[in-house]
């Protein structure tokens, strides 16, 4: 905590506040548009902050992360479509608010139940990350080494239907990372085109995994129009809607707790956050029955919860260089373009940037609070961007930004070679972001792979230095766990349709 | 008969051990970890094809794990080619025009040509100030304030 008083003033700076402004409006504006995800929206921004001090760069990507996940939110209270998968759970009640004509109130809700839950979660990351980080650094090769292949796991399991599915999609991304020159011997591998002799950067292969297939499943959808919200601001209803929330209390503090315990599991996100404070705010309140008829509560509870998640979600990343979502895989290509290296160096190293980070986080949601509120009477007009304009706008700000970190036009090649052949694979069922997780993790997971594996013949055996000692069997236990439970909930769904569908015939 | 599953599980079989007879001219040492991947994606390749087989209904229909793989998507071609063949018109141009004027002229075309049978003169017009706007925001935006280096060509 002392430190991160200590570099708090950094975060207000000059340049720093300028980017959190920007990063703030933006991020609320992309996440309110349907149609684009917000990691695809961190994703095109992570070239231009190369051009930027790491510091202020980091702040603008975390600022947008912060609002994109709030602005989620208009579209699913105005017309019934959540802007992210995190705001699921917010247009149960908030969609049935907008049409009783409460709109407005249930946006203010919205912004305010999200600072509330997003500065629960802040808090509880600044205390806890760098305890965690301490312990971590005591991490050698082979820990690392299944830190890496957990980090690929639990991914695998939560981003795609199918746990083998996500699974060769992430092996494939650790491929994909090996290609170049070997990291010890220096030997060319799939070097099948001289584009390959450098491996796949971090930033093309973050853009077209991420952007590309939007672009293409945006085209899909050209005929896809919104309904127009009907939505008129009055005058009075803020401080009331305050005061209101404020009386939420139970609504708060359980979207706060749920949403920043379900944070630090990587890989459960913000969408599980969401419905499970929303399903145990409707449990434990008097009149469960008004739920999903447009109560109040439901909105506090789904908005805190999914803000709170964002903090926490940061923690295996900046602990353990794990990154717990795919918005946080993007943030990890952030760092590592500033030659930033995540894990428990990055507070020993790099103190000044990090902190400024977090610092900014915890500004970044007084300003989604105050924004949101005040840009949500035009959000009408977001929604109303054609596809066609976002297609385009989409394609060429991946272009530029691939091409823009190493002026090269090979970057270009390889970031759309890998977006079409990510789109032509979501069409059987693979998705990116294990894919993306498999690139981050290869080299760590290669690294410590080969490093481990010197020092065992050198001592005691491949076998017990990967499989043996405490911290080893745990995060084994924790891949297997995380393999063993995507499956069980594979076979149940399995069992669940075919229930469902002997009782349809 | 051979469901989707399997079918997917089969060509990544096939890609595996394509990629793992192609690791034979290099020095073993340098590909020991490639190899133990390549194995892992094999043996996940057998375990979709073991679920394919036991969760019968699995893989029947499109996309069976994600929502993009829609029935709609098989239709949807038409855009998705058109999208595709702009990209590399507009990746062909970029070298030889510079970045912004062909970003202009990708963005103008890619809009019309998506949606040319409700083009007027009105909308026509339009869609080029939009794609001029556009372009002149990126440029101010990053040529001008933060001088990222892009590529030259005709004008800028």
């Amino acid at each position: 905590m002392a430190e991160f008083l200590h570099y708090f003033p950094e975060a207000l700076s000059f340049p720093n506040m300028i980017a959190l402004l920007f990063g703030v409006i933006g991020g609320l504006i992309l996440g309110a548009t349907p149609g684009l995800s917000p990691t695809m929206a961190v994703a095109l921004l992570v070239p231009f902050t190369f051009h930027m001090d790491a510091a202020t760069g980091l702040v603008l990507l975390g600022a947008v992360y912060t609002a994109t996940v709030a602005g989620g939110a208009i579209s699913a209270i105005l017309i019934n479509i959540p802007g992210a998968p995190a705001n699921i759970a917010t247009l149960l009640d908030g969609y049935p608010m907008a049409e009783q004509g409460k709109a407005q109130s249930a946006l203010y809700i919205c912004f305010i139940s999200s600072l509330v839950g997003g500065l629960f979660g802040m808090l509880v990351m600044i205390l806890f990350t760098p305890p965690l980080a301490r312990i971590a650094i005591q991490f050698g090769a082979p820990e690392m080494f299944w830190i890496a292949i957990f980090g690929i796991t639990i991914m695998a399991g939560l981003s795609s239907g199918s746990i083998a599915k996500g699974l060769i999609g992430g092996m494939f991304g650790v491929l994909i990372s090996t290609i170049g020159y070997s990291p010890i011997l220096g030997i060319p591998r799939f070097v099948f085109h001289d584009v390959l002799t450098g491996g796949v950067a971090i930033v093309p292969a973050l853009i077209g995994l991420f952007a590309i297939p939007q672009v293409f499943s945006l085209g899909e959808k050209l005929g896809v129009t919104y309904a127009r919200p009907d939505y008129k601001p009055e005058k009075g209803v803020f401080l009331k809607t305050l005061i209101e929330n404020i009386k939420m209390v139970k609504a708060l503090g359980i979207g706060s707790v749920v949403g920043t315990i379900i944070g630090v599991i990587p890989g459960a996100g913000g969408q599980v956050a969401g419905l499970i404070a929303y399903d145990q705010t409707r449990k434990f309140d008097k009149d469960p029955e008004s739920y999903g008829k447009g109560k109040p509560e439901g909105v506090a509870a789904a908005e805190s919860a999914n803000n709170a998640m964002v903090g926490p979600s940061l923690i295996p990343l900046l602990t353990l260089g794990v990154p717990g979502s795919p918005t946080a895989a993007v943030l990890l290509g952030g760092l590592l373009i500033h030659g930033l290296f995540p894990g428990p160096d990055l507070f020993l190293k790099h103190p000044d940037v990090t902190y400024t980070f977090i610092g900014s986080l915890v500004l970044a949601q007084f300003a989604m609070c105050f924004f949101g509120i005040l840009l949500s009477r035009y959000s009408y007009m977001v929604m109303s961007v054609s596809n066609l304009y976002m297609v385009a706008a989409v394609t060429v700000l991946a272009v530029y930004g691939t091409y823009s970190v190493q002026n090269s036009f090979d970057d270009v090649i390889v970031m759309f070679s890998l977006g079409t052949l990510m789109y032509i694979g979501s069409k059987f069922g693979f998705s990116s972001a294990p894919v993306v997780l498999g690139i981050v993790l290869g080299p760590i997971a290669e690294d410590n792979f080969l490093k481990g594996k010197m020092i065992a013949e050198a001592s005691v055996g491949v076998w017990k230095y990967f499989f043996t000692g405490t911290a080893n069997i745990i995060i084994i236990l924790l891949c297997v766990g995380s393999i063993g439970y995507s499956l069980y909930g594979e076979v149940k769904m399995h069992r669940k349709s075919k229930k469902n569908k002997k009782e349809m015939s | 008969m051979i469901n989707r599953d399997n079918k997917v599980a089969l060509f990544v079989l096939a890609v595996t051990v394509a990629l793992y007879l192609s690791l034979s001219s290099i020095d073993p040492e340098a590909t020991i970890f490639i190899r133990v991947v390549i194995v892992a994606i094999g043996a996940l390749a057998l375990l979709l094809m073991a679920q394919g087989m036991l969760l019968k209904h699995r893989g029947k229909g499109r996309g069976t794990s994600q929502g993009p793989a829609s029935k709609k998507s098989g239709l949807a071609w038409k855009p998705v080619a058109v999208i595709f063949s702009a990209i590399l018109v507009y990746f062909f141009m970029a070298e030889r025009l510079g970045f912004y004027l062909s970003a202009f002229v990708y963005f103008a075309g890619v809009v019309s040509l998506l949606d040319w049978r409700g083009l007027t003169p009105r909308k026509g017009f339009v869609r080029i100030a939009i794609a001029f706007l556009f372009v002149a925001v990126i440029y101010l935006l990053f040529s001008v304030i933060l001088q990222v280096q892009t590529p030259r060509g005709l004008l800028i």
